[in-house]
């Protein structure tokens, strides 16, 4: 059986909502980077290595967003009446998405820090756990990696996003 | 938690072991068996036959009820597998290739363990170790020096323990010589003279035969009576 | 908690400590594992004071290791016939069976702990002082549990399916990362490493309870969905 050609755009996983928002985005991009690197003055302590900001700081909140999204769906999968298996694969996505701007995050502020402090890397708590987090969530997408039934490993993936999420923030706000 | 010593209830004991009519189950969102009916009587000693892949361990695994039911009716030992299925869990005893033993451990060490997970004592233990013809010298060996005919019946030891009442075996015969093999037919025989019933796929037809009442033959996942 | 789940996670555990004190797999093979490795970290950073500075957190590294062998152990036992799989479907309380694996590894966890700080002050001349003392054993029973709790976790889940030991140390490690952080600093202020005072542990103590409760609740209302494969 050969799909028609009217099966094979239904098959396509853009819609409206998604091409108007991928305009929207580059568009933005385009912004950004006009405002980042020309409009904007260079910083009166850090320089130009302000800049790395702009990046940086939005990628860890996004990081933070898509963590806190996996968090929730696992829940809303592991706790829902229905187990609905799309909650499992937004939890999946997000957490793809997480690690993904957790590592563009420690990449820029490593860079950053290499220009303001001289050095790539400082083992002070906020730095520590955040790589710590992004570790942790590399984890949890090797056990969405492992064999067995769609339900099995929802159910498996969510409990161990479940439990990543909790131990994450008992490091953030450790004493001392 | 549950007490498995729950004796069960009066209809419950004269409900079939098992009764499934029109039953699907899927394995990865694929029907790997597409309408099945099975009654099976207390007492009695079925054998499931068929091909490798024709559905033979998943039907058992449904009647375990470890692969849900998609469609159907489905009852084991009068408990309908759709519903809440915990306490029928310790009434069946499923085994596998595996025999779920601590090598470590001795055959009265494996078998004490067992009886303290489901509050049997030591007169049952003593029981069952009698009735698999593992008592004496054999029982304080440690089940790494048995063979595979006596660890198997090790593990049907175990069932006995359990006092399960629905022995689901998948390929029990697998890697025994003809001795072992004789032994084990003799212990499931003596279990099902005492009320168990059995449900067996065995790729040993002559021998299984033999021991059982009754052959169904799964093929692309549906169930006939053989003649 | 019912009476009838604690005695069925006694005879677990006791099952366990009986099986190792056949097999030794532990004693022969972890216990001297756990002390090369601190005899590597001292080749590794040499003598002149490092060594005495820096032992409460090889201790603890080196614990962290070995406790990664000790649940493979742990798990290996219960799947290499199939024995977990038994269990669960027989319906026996995954709590209890969560409690029972914790407690026996927490037992083994402890004698390697007071094993390798004996070692510490044996090969990296660390002195315990007496007022630090209770500090010393609460700080190294809190962190013991936790990491009990940690390894039953993942060890549950790795023991699911063939091919996952791999994963037990990459889902671990980052997660007993609080643990290795307290129990260093609490194991510091109780030995007063860096002139550093008895009273400044007690906090840690805390977060190493915390996270032990925490890991301890939440493993065994989850431990029942991780072993179901």
């Amino acid at each position: 059986m050969t799909p028609s050609p009217q099966t094979s755009i239904r098959r396509a996983t853009g819609t409206r909502a998604t091409r108007v928002l991928g305009i929207v985005t580059l568009v933005m991009l385009g912004w950004l980077g006009l405002f980042g690197l020309v409009l904007s003055p260079a910083d009166v302590d850090q320089g130009d290595a302000v800049r790395i900001m702009y990046v940086h700081v939005p990628t860890v909140w996004l990081a933070y967003l898509a963590f806190i999204v996996t968090a929730v769906c696992s829940a809303l999968y592991l706790f829902g009446k229905r187990h609905s298996l799309g909650f499992d694969r937004v939890a999946g996505a997000s957490a793809e998405i997480g690690v993904v701007f957790m590592a563009l995050t420690l990449i820029s502020g490593s860079l950053w820090g290499r220009i303001t402090w001289g050095v790539y890397w400082q083992w002070d708590a906020r730095l520590t756990t955040t790589a710590l987090l992004f570790v942790t969530y590399i984890g949890y997408l090797a056990v969405r990696g492992l064999d067995g039934t769609r339900e099995r490993r929802a159910r498996r993936s969510a409990v161990i996003g479940l439990l990543a999420a909790p131990v994450a923030s008992l490091a953030h706000h450790r004493p001392r | 938690m549950s007490d498995p010593a729950t004796n069960p209830t009066p209809a419950d004991r004269s409900a079939p072991a098992v009764d499934l009519r029109g039953v699907i189950a899927l394995l990865g969102g694929f029907p790997a068996l597409s309408g099945i009916d099975l009654r099976v009587e207390r007492g009695e000693i079925v054998l499931v036959a068929g091909p490798n892949g024709a559905g033979k361990s998943t039907l058992l695994n449904v009647c375990a009820g470890l692969v849900p039911v998609a469609r159907g009716h489905a009852e084991v030992l009068g408990t309908d597998l759709r519903g809440d299925r915990g306490a029928l869990r310790h009434r069946i005893g499923l085994l596998g290739h595996r025999n779920g033993l601590y090598a470590d451990l001795t055959v009265a060490e494996n078998l004490a363990f067992w009886a303290d997970m489901v509050g049997a004592n030591e007169a049952e233990t003593a029981a069952a170790l009698t009735s698999a013809g593992l008592d004496g010298r054999l029982s304080s060996v440690r089940v790494s020096a048995l063979s595979a005919g006596q660890r198997r019946r090790t593990a049907l030891a175990v069932l006995l323990v359990r006092r399960a009442e629905l022995w689901l075996l998948d390929e029990p015969h697998a890697g025994l010589d003809p001795s072992g093999r004789d032994e084990l037919d003799d212990l499931i025989r003596l279990a099902v003279a005492s009320g168990v019933t059995v449900i067996l796929a065995s790729h040993d037809l002559e021998r299984s035969r033999a021991l059982a009442g009754r052959e169904i033959v799964v093929k692309g996942g549906t169930v006939s009576e053989a003649a | 908690m019912s009476p009838g789940r604690i005695r069925l996670a006694r005879r677990l555990a006791a099952k366990d400590l009986l099986i190792e004190r056949r097999s030794r797999v532990l004693v022969n093979q972890v216990l001297p594992f756990s002390g090369l490795v601190m005899v590597v970290f001292a080749f590794a950073l040499g003598t002149g004071g490092v060594l005495e500075r820096a032992a409460p957190g090889l201790v603890w590294l080196a614990v962290l290791f070995s406790s990664l062998s000790t649940v493979q152990r742990s798990f290996g036992l219960e799947t290499a016939d199939g024995a977990m799989e038994s269990l669960r479907v027989a319906g026996v309380d995954p709590i209890a069976l969560f409690l029972g694996k914790a407690a026996a590894l927490a037992i083994e966890l402890l004698v390697l702990v007071t094993v390798l700080l004996g070692l510490a002050v044996v090969l990296y001349g660390t002195e315990p002082r007496a007022e630090g003392i209770v500090l010393l054993v609460t700080t190294a029973i809190s962190a013991t549990l936790g990491l009990a709790a940690l390894g039953t976790i993942y060890g549950g889940l790795a023991a699911g399916g063939s091919g996952r030991e791999t994963l037990l140390p990459l889902l671990v490690l980052p997660v007993a990362a609080p643990v290795l952080i307290g129990a260093t600093r609490g194991v510091e202020a109780a030995l007063g490493t860096d002139r550093t005072a008895v009273s400044e542990g007690w906090p840690w103590v805390g977060l190493l309870l915390v996270f032990a409760v925490a890991i301890g609740v939440g493993g065994a209302l989850a431990f029942g969905t991780l072993i179901e494969d």
